[in-house]
C-alpha cells in the first residue's frame, strides 16, 4: 500500500516538477535599443543604439551603426551626433540641457526606421549635499559600510533620482619589489636582477556598479538625507584598502522614473517572490513608420556628482572582524632553478626560464635558504624550490597587470 | 397486498351496515351546516368538509326513515358537492365524484351531475392513478395542510431523489432531497397532484387533505429504461426557466463523471457546461464567461466564501457529501445578489434528513469523507456534520525521498449545519463552514490559508402569499507565508479579509403567475491587505504594514416575475447597490437591472432573452493568470474605480423525445468597464501603494455556448462546446500593446467537453470525462538586451502568445454494491484515471535569470495517468 501511496505523492508532487524550456524554439521579434540619456552638464553627450539579441545568442555586438540622430530644442534642431563607433554616437560639440527648454529626438537608422520621442520640457534640477560612509549593518545583519547620500531638490519638479556608482579599489601589490631577473648568458646560465620601473605597488581597479539606484522623495521633503546607495560587508576585500567612490546622480523626471522602476522590478531573478507583471515596456520614444518595438528611455536629467575615498580602517573601531584577505588575487612564492643537472648527462636550463619567458613571475628577493624563506601573509604561500631567487607570480609583484596605476580624476 | 384489500373490504362493509340506519328529519329553513351537525349528533359518522364549501341560503328538508345516503343525497342537492362513505366516515368533496373500485353498492356514493368521477382505494399503490386521504379531520378543516413523505422506487424501495411533486391545481411544486424525502403545502381537499422524475413514469395522484400527515408513494420506473442518472432536476427546467444564462447542478449528476483523486467535485463538473471554465488544473479560480476569476460570488448556504478549494485548487473545499446543489447564474443575476461582475455560485448544502440516522462516508488515497445526518426532533431540527481531510502529510513524513519529507500539505474542511422547523410558518437553518490548508512544496515557504464561515437563515411564512427571509453570515478569509529559510531575513507575511453581511427579503406572490421578491442588504469588509513582520527573534526584518481597508456596501432590490400567459414569461430586476469606503471617504453608487424573457414557440422549444448588468467594489489583485492563495483583495477607492458590466444575452432552448434530449445554443456580449489590470513592471504583493500598479480599461467579452444533453437511458451525458472571446483594452497611465483590444489572460476561444456515462448493468457503469480547451495567453520573452549596463528581457506585447493546448481524458468504472432492499448500508467503488493519455498539459510558464542567463520552464500538474480507488458508502 505504501508504495501506491509513493507513487501517487510522485505523481502529484513530482510530476509538477519543473521542464526546462528550449529557448531557441521561441519566436525572436526584432527590436531596437536606445540608450539616450543627456543632462544639463556642458560635455560632448552620447546616445548608443542597438538591437535586442535572440535570448541564446552569444553575440554580444549588436549595435546600430548609421543612424542619424538629432536632438531638438524648442522644436528647432539643436544637435546632431555622430557615429563615434560601431552603435555610439556623440554630439558634434559638448552642450548641456537648458532648464525650461523642450527637447525632443529623432533617430532614422539606415534602414529607414524613424524613432521620435515624446517632446517635453526639461526640468529637473537637483544638487548633492553629502556623501557620508558610516559603520552599519546589512538588512542581512552582516557589520559593513553603509554609503549614504544626502541631497536637495532645487525646485518642484525634481522629486525623483537615478544614481550611478563608480568605484575605485586602491590595491597594493603585496610582492612588490621593482625589480626582476634575466638570463644575460642562456649557454653559461648567467642571470643578474634589475630594476624595472613598469612594475606598479598602487594601483586602481575599477569596480562597476549596475544596480539600477533610483530615490523618490516625493513623500519626503525637498531635502533628503541618508539615503543609502550601498552597502559593503566589512569583511568585502574592496574596503580593505581605500576605495574610491563616484557617485553620479540624475536627476530625473517621475515618468523616467516610473520607467526605470518598472523596468527594474521586470528584470528576471530567482527571487523567493518575483511577481511583477511582464510585458514590453512602452516608454518615450517610438518608431514613427514601423512597428518596431523600441526600447529604451530618452531620459533628460540634471547632474550632479560627488566622490569620497575611505577604508576599512576607517571604521575599524566598529569592527570586530578579523581580516585576512586584501589583495585580489592569490600569491605563489617559488624558488625555481636557473639550471639543472643530472647525472652523467651536461647541465639543462631551469624551470626559471621559461617562468621568465612567459612572463609568469616576477623577481621578489634572493633566497637565503631559510625555510620558509619569505613570511607566508594571509593569501600566499611558498611553493618551495632551491633556486637563487625568490619569485612570485607576476600580478603580485604588479598590480598594473589587474588594474590601473593611474590615479581616478575624483581621488582625493 | 391481498389482507390490504380485504381490510378495506371489511371497513366498507361495516360502512355499509352503519349507513343502513334510517334517519327522520324535518327542518325548516335552516342552512346546509345546521343540517349537517344534527346529522353528524345522531349518526356518530365523522364528517370532512370545509365549512366555506355549503351555501348559507337557508333550505328546507324533510325525510322520513331515510337511509344516510339519502340525507346526504338530500342535503347537497343544488351544490356542487359530493360525499363519500370511507368507513365510519363520510367525505365531502367540491365538484368531484369519489368512486371506490371496491363498492358494489352505487348508493354509498353521492353525486351531482357533470362532476367527473374519482377513485380512491388503499394509499400503498404502486401503478395507477390514485386517491389518497391524509390525515384525520380534526374539527373544522383549516385552509391548507402540510404533507410529509417519502417517494420510493417500487423495484429496489430507494428513496427516489430529485423527484418534482406538481400540484396540477396551482401549479406549486416541491422536490424530494437525496433520499426521497418531500415536503409539500396543500390546500385542504381534493388536489390533483403529479409525480415527475427521470427515468421514472408519471405518475398522477389525488390526495384528500384532511390535516398534516405523511405518506410513501410508490412510483415504477420508466419500462426498459435504467435510471442511470439524473442529469437535470426539473426535465423541462431549461425550456421553461426564465431567467437566462443558469446552469443547475445536483451531486446526484456527479454519481457517474470519472473522479480525481477519489474526489467528487461539484465545481469541477460545472467547469464541464458551457461558459465556465478555469485556468487548468491547479488553477484556484472560475472564469465565466470570460470573466475574471474574483467575478464570481462563491455562495455556500448564501453565505460568502473567498477560496472553497485546497491544495492550488487541485481539490474543492466543499465535502460532496453535504453539498446539494449548485446553481450558476453567469447571465442574469438576480437582483438580490450582487457585487460580482460575472457570475454567483450559489452552492447548498442538502436538506437533511430528520427522520433517521443516515450518513455517507468515502475512503480515498488522499482524502476520506464524511458525512452524518442526525435527527433531533423528528420530522422538525436535524443536524448534519461533515468532515473531509487528507493524510498526504502524514505519508510525505513516511517517504523515504528526502525532499518529499521536507514537504508538507495538509488540508481539511468541516460543515455544520442545523434545520429546525419549528412550526409550519418558521424555519431556521444555520450553517458553519471552516476550511484550512497547510503546505510547503519548498523548503523554506509554508502556506497556510484558512476560510471561515457563518450564516443564520430564518424563512418566515406571513400568509400563504407572502413569506420573509433574514440572512446574517460573516466570512473570514485568511492566509500567511512563513518563510523560514534558516537566515535572519525570515519573515511571517500575512492577509486577512473578513465581511458581515445581513439581507431581507419578501417574497410575494400576487397570483398564479405573477411574484415578486424586493429586500435590502448591507456588507461590512474589513480588509488587512498586507503585513510582514520577523519571523522570530533572529530575523533582522523590519515589521511592515499595509493599512487597513473598511468598507460598507449596501443595496436595495427588487425583483418581479410574471408570466401574462402560457407562453411568455418576463422577469424584470433592479439593484440600487451603494458603497461607502470608510478610510479614504469615497463613495459611489449605482443602479443595476435585470431582466430576462422567455417565449415558447412550441411546447418544447423557447426562446429566451436578457439584459443586466452589475457592479463590483472588491477586487482580487493577481497578477497571475491563475488564482493563487497568496493573492490579495483590495476595496475600491477613489483611485480604484468599481468595475462595471452589462450584458445582452439570446438562446434557444429545445427538448426532445420526451425531454431525454436537451439542446441549447445561447450567445451573449458583454460591455465591461474599469477591468483591472496590472502596470508592465508593477509589484503588487506588499505594496503599500498597490493602486498605483493598477490599471484600468474597458473590456469586451462575447461567446457562443451550445450543449447538447442526453439524461436518460444506458448512454446518457452530454456534450458542451464554447467559443468565447475576452479581451481588454489599457491605453490609460500606461498603454500596454498599443492602446488596442487585446486578449486577456483568461481569453480561451474554444472549450469542448464531453462527459458520458454508459451504464452496462444497474450495478457496472463506465464514466468518461474529454476536455478540450485552447491554451491560454501569455507574455513571452522575445530577446535580450543591454541597457544601463545591466542584462533585461525583451518581452512580446502582453498576452501575444498562448500556451499549448489543453487535452485531457478521463476515465472511470462505477462499481454499485447489490440492490438488495433493507440493507443497513449501500456502497460502491469508483476506480477513476485522469490524464489517461499522460498528456504534458502546461500549466504554468516562467523565466529566471540564473547567473545572467534566461532560463524558461514548464510547469504541468499531472503529467503522467493517475489512477484513483475509491470506497463510499452510504447508510
Amino acid at each position: 500500500m505504501k508504495k501506491i501511496y509513493s507513487l501517487l505523492l510522485v505523481l502529484l508532487f513530482c510530476s509538477s516538477c519543473l521542464n526546462e524550456i528550449d529557448l531557441s524554439n521561441f519566436d525572436f521579434e526584432e527590436g531596437i535599443v536606445i540608450e539616450a540619456r543627456l543632462t544639463d552638464q556642458i560635455t560632448t553627450q552620447r546616445i548608443e543604439l542597438s538591437w535586442i539579441r535572440e535570448l541564446n545568442s552569444n553575440i554580444e555586438d549588436s549595435s546600430v551603426s548609421g543612424a542619424k540622430i538629432e536632438l531638438y530644442q524648442n522644436g528647432v534642431l539643436f544637435q546632431e551626433f555622430n557615429e563615434l563607433q560601431d552603435g555610439v554616437y556623440s554630439s558634434t560639440e559638448p552642450f548641456g540641457l537648458i532648464q525650461g527648454n523642450k527637447y525632443y529626438l529623432e533617430i532614422t537608422t539606415d534602414q529607414g526606421i524613424q524613432i521620435q520621442s515624446e517632446e517635453s520640457v526639461f526640468l529637473a534640477q537637483g544638487e548633492m549635499t553629502g556623501l557620508q560612509p558610516r559603520a552599519s549593518v546589512s538588512s542581512a545583519g552582516k557589520q559593513g559600510v553603509q554609503l549614504n547620500v544626502s541631497g536637495t531638490s532645487r525646485n518642484e519638479y525634481t522629486q525623483f533620482f537615478r544614481y550611478e556608482i563608480v568605484m575605485h579599489q586602491e590595491i597594493k601589490a603585496p610582492a612588490y619589489s621593482g625589480k626582476q631577473v634575466r638570463y644575460t648568458n642562456i649557454e653559461t646560465f648567467e642571470t643578474e636582477v634589475f630594476l624595472n620601473r613598469n612594475y606598479k605597488q598602487t594601483c586602481y581597479k575599477e569596480l562597476i556598479n549596475y544596480d539600477l539606484i533610483l530615490n523618490d522623495i516625493a513623500s519626503t521633503s525637498v531635502n533628503f538625507d541618508d539615503f543609502e546607495l550601498l552597502f559593503i560587508d566589512a569583511d568585502d576585500e574592496r574596503i580593505a584598502n581605500n576605495l574610491g567612490v563616484l557617485v553620479k546622480q540624475y536627476a530625473i523626471s517621475e515618468e523616467a522614473y516610473n520607467y526605470y522602476s518598472a523596468l527594474k522590478r521586470m528584470n528576471l531573478s530567482d527571487e523567493v517572490f518575483t511577481n511583477a507583471q511582464p510585458g514590453f515596456l512602452q516608454g518615450n520614444l517610438q518608431a514613427i513608420n514601423d512597428e518596431i518595438p523600441v526600447y529604451g528611455y530618452f531620459e533628460m536629467s540634471s547632474y550632479h556628482e560627488e566622490s569620497i575615498v575611505f577604508n576599512y580602517f576607517s571604521f575599524s573601531d566598529s569592527f570586530d572582524l578579523d581580516r585576512n584577505k586584501r589583495y585580489p588575487e592569490y600569491c605563489v612564492f617559488t624558488a625555481p632553478r636557473v639550471f639543472y643537472q643530472k647525472p652523467f648527462s651536461p647541465p639543462v636550463i631551469g624551470e626559471l626560464y621559461d617562468l621568465l619567458l612567459n612572463k609568469a613571475v616576477i623577481y621578489f628577493d634572493l633566497n637565503s635558504g631559510e625555510s620558509p624563506p619569505v613570511v607566508v601573509f594571509p593569501g600566499a604561500e611558498w611553493g618551495g624550490g632551491e633556486g637563487p631567487y625568490i619569485v612570485v607570480n607576476s600580478v603580485c609583484a604588479d598590480c598594473s597587470l589587474i588594474a590601473s596605476p593611474e590615479k581616478p580624476n575624483y581621488w582625493k | 397486498m391481498k389482507k390490504i384489500v380485504l381490510f378495506f373490504f371489511l371497513i366498507l362493509s361495516c360502512a355499509q351496515l352503519w349507513s343502513q340506519e334510517v334517519y327522520t328529519y324535518n327542518f325548516q329553513s335552516k342552512s346546509r351546516l345546521e343540517i349537517l351537525n344534527q346529522i353528524k349528533a345522531d349518526s356518530g359518522f365523522q364528517f370532512y368538509y370545509q365549512e366555506k364549501w355549503f351555501p348559507n341560503e337557508k333550505i328546507d328538508l324533510t325525510l322520513k326513515n331515510a337511509s344516510l345516503g339519502d340525507v346526504l343525497s338530500h342535503l347537497i342537492a343544488n351544490t356542487n358537492l359530493n360525499y363519500a362513505f370511507y368507513g365510519n366516515s363520510v367525505v365531502f368533496t367540491q365538484r368531484t365524484q369519489i368512486i371506490n373500485p371496491f363498492a358494489v353498492d352505487s348508493s354509498e356514493i353521492g353525486s351531482n351531475s357533470n362532476s367527473r368521477p374519482i377513485y380512491y382505494s388503499e394509499t400503498r399503490v404502486d401503478q395507477g392513478d390514485t386517491l389518497i386521504y391524509v390525515g384525520k379531520q380534526q374539527g373544522v378543516l383549516q385552509s391548507d395542510y402540510l404533507l410529509r413523505g417519502k417517494v420510493i422506487n417500487a423495484v429496489d424501495t430507494t428513496g427516489i431523489s430529485d423527484l418534482y411533486l406538481i400540484n396540477l391545481e396551482n401549479q406549486k411544486n416541491s422536490i424530494t432531497d437525496a433520499y426521497g424525502n418531500f415536503e409539500m403545502k396543500l390546500p385542504a381537499g381534493r388536489n390533483e397532484i403529479l409525480l415527475q422524475a427521470l427515468g421514472f413514469r408519471d405518475t398522477y395522484l389525488t390526495v384528500v387533505m384532511l390535516n398534516n400527515g405523511e405518506v410513501e408513494l410508490f412510483v415504477k420506473e420508466q419500462s426498459e429504461q435504467i435510471p442511470a442518472v439524473e442529469l437535470t432536476m426539473n426535465p423541462d427546467e431549461n425550456v421553461k426557466e426564465t431567467v437566462t444564462g443558469v446552469t443547475n447542478l445536483s451531486t446526484a449528476e456527479l454519481r457517474n463523471i470519472p473522479m480525481v483523486l477519489g474526489e467528487r467535485d461539484i465545481l469541477k463538473v460545472a467547469v464541464s457546461l458551457p461558459g465556465v471554465n478555469n485556468a487548468g488544473e491547479a488553477s484556484m479560480g472560475y472564469n465565466v464567461r470570460g470573466g475574471k476569476t474574483d467575478q464570481n460570488l462563491m455562495l455556500l448556504d448564501q453565505g460568502v466564501l473567498y477560496n472553497p478549494s485546497h491544495f492550488f485548487g487541485m481539490f474543492s473545499a466543499l465535502n460532496p457529501f453535504t453539498t446539494g446543489n449548485l446553481n450558476i447564474y453567469k447571465g442574469n443575476i438576480p437582483a438580490q445578489y450582487g457585487g460580482r461582475l460575472s457570475s454567483v455560485f450559489d452552492i447548498q448544502t442538502k436538506s437533511i434528513n430528520k427522520e433517521k440516522v443516515s450518513g455517507e462516508a468515502s475512503i480515498g488515497l488522499i482524502t476520506s469523507n464524511l458525512a452524518l445526518e442526525l435527527p433531533i426532533k423528528k420530522d422538525s431540527s436535524a443536524l448534519m456534520i461533515g468532515l473531509r481531510g487528507t493524510y498526504a502529510d502524514w505519508i510525505l513524513k513516511n517517504l523515504n525521498n528526502e525532499d518529499l519529507a521536507q514537504s508538507e500539505a495538509s488540508f481539511y474542511d468541516g460543515v455544520l449545519k442545523y434545520e429546525d422547523q419549528f412550526n409550519s410558518k418558521n424555519k431556521i437553518t444555520t450553517t458553519l463552514y471552516y476550511s484550512k490548508d497547510k503546505f510547503k512544496l519548498t523548503s523554506d515557504s509554508l502556506f497556510v490559508y484558512s476560510n471561515a464561515m457563518g450564516q443564520v437563515n430564518w424563512t418566515k411564512d406571513w400568509s400563504e402569499k407572502t413569506s420573509s427571509n433574514l440572512l446574517i453570515s460573516a466570512t473570514q478569509y485568511n492566509f500567511n507565508i512563513d518563510y523560514d529559510s534558516g537566515s535572519n531575513l525570515d519573515f511571517k507575511y500575512a492577509f486577512e479579509l473578513g465581511e458581515i453581511q445581513a439581507r431581507y427579503r419578501i417574497d410575494m406572490m400576487l397570483g398564479e403567475r405573477h411574484k415578486l421578491n424586493y429586500g435590502l442588504s448591507s456588507k461590512w469588509y474589513q480588509i488587512n491587505p498586507g503585513s510582514k513582520s520577523p519571523l522570530d527573534s533572529n530575523s533582522v526584518i523590519h515589521p511592515f504594514e499595509v493599512p487597513l481597508q473598511n468598507g460598507l456596501e449596501s443595496a436595495i432590490f427588487f425583483e418581479d416575475v410574471y408570466s401574462p400567459n402560457e407562453k411568455l414569461s418576463m422577469s424584470f430586476g433592479i439593484r440600487l447597490s451603494m458603497f461607502n469606503r470608510s478610510d479614504t471617504s469615497s463613495f459611489y453608487w449605482n443602479p443595476e437591472y435585470r431582466t430576462s424573457l422567455r417565449y415558447f414557440l412550441s411546447e418544447t422549444l423557447s426562446l429566451k432573452a436578457g439584459a443586466s448588468s452589475a457592479v463590483q467594489y472588491l477586487h482580487r489583485i493577481t497578477n497571475n493568470t491563475s488564482t493563487a492563495p497568496t493573492d490579495v483583495w483590495v476595496l475600491s477607492s477613489e483611485n480604484l474605480l468599481p468595475e462595471q458590466s452589462q450584458q445582452v444575452s439570446l438562446g434557444a432552448f429545445k427538448n426532445s423525445l420526451d425531454n431525454v434530449y436537451e439542446f441549447s445554443i445561447e450567445g451573449y456580449y458583454k460591455w465591461q468597464e474599469n477591468l483591472v489590470d496590472y502596470k508592465t513592471g508593477g509589484q503588487l504583493l506588499l505594496n503599500e501603494n498597490i493602486e498605483t500598479e493598477i490599471i484600468q480599461g474597458p473590456g469586451r467579452s462575447y461567446g457562443l455556448e451550445f450543449l447538447a444533453r442526453k439524461s436518460s437511458g444506458r448512454l446518457n451525458g452530454w456534450l458542451s462546446y464554447t467559443y468565447a472571446r475576452s479581451l481588454i483594452k489599457l491605453d490609460g497611465e500606461q498603454v500596454i500593446n498599443g492602446g488596442e483590444y487585446f486578449a486577456t489572460n483568461y481569453d480561451k476561444p474554444h472549450d469542448l467537453n464531453l462527459v458520458t456515462n454508459y451504464k452496462f448493468t444497474k450495478r457496472y457503469s463506465l464514466s468518461m470525462n474529454f476536455v478540450y480547451q485552447t491554451g491560454r495567453p501569455l507574455t513571452y520573452p522575445v530577446g535580450k538586451y543591454s541597457y544601463l549596463g545591466q542584462n533585461f528581457v525583451a518581452y512580446s506585447d502582453r498576452n501575444a502568445y498562448r500556451m499549448p493546448d489543453y487535452i485531457r481524458l478521463d476515465l472511470g468504472v462505477n462499481i454499485e454494491g447489490n440492490h438488495k432492499r433493507n440493507k443497513l448500508a449501500h456502497s460502491f467503488w469508483n476506480i477513476s484515471v485522469y490524464n489517461v493519455t499522460g498528456r504534458n498539459n502546461v500549466y504554468n510558464t516562467f523565466f529566471v535569470s540564473e547567473a545572467g542567463e534566461i532560463k524558461g520552464y514548464e510547469n504541468s500538474i499531472y503529467s503522467v495517468p493517475v489512477p484513483t480507488i475509491s470506497y463510499n458508502v452510504k447508510f
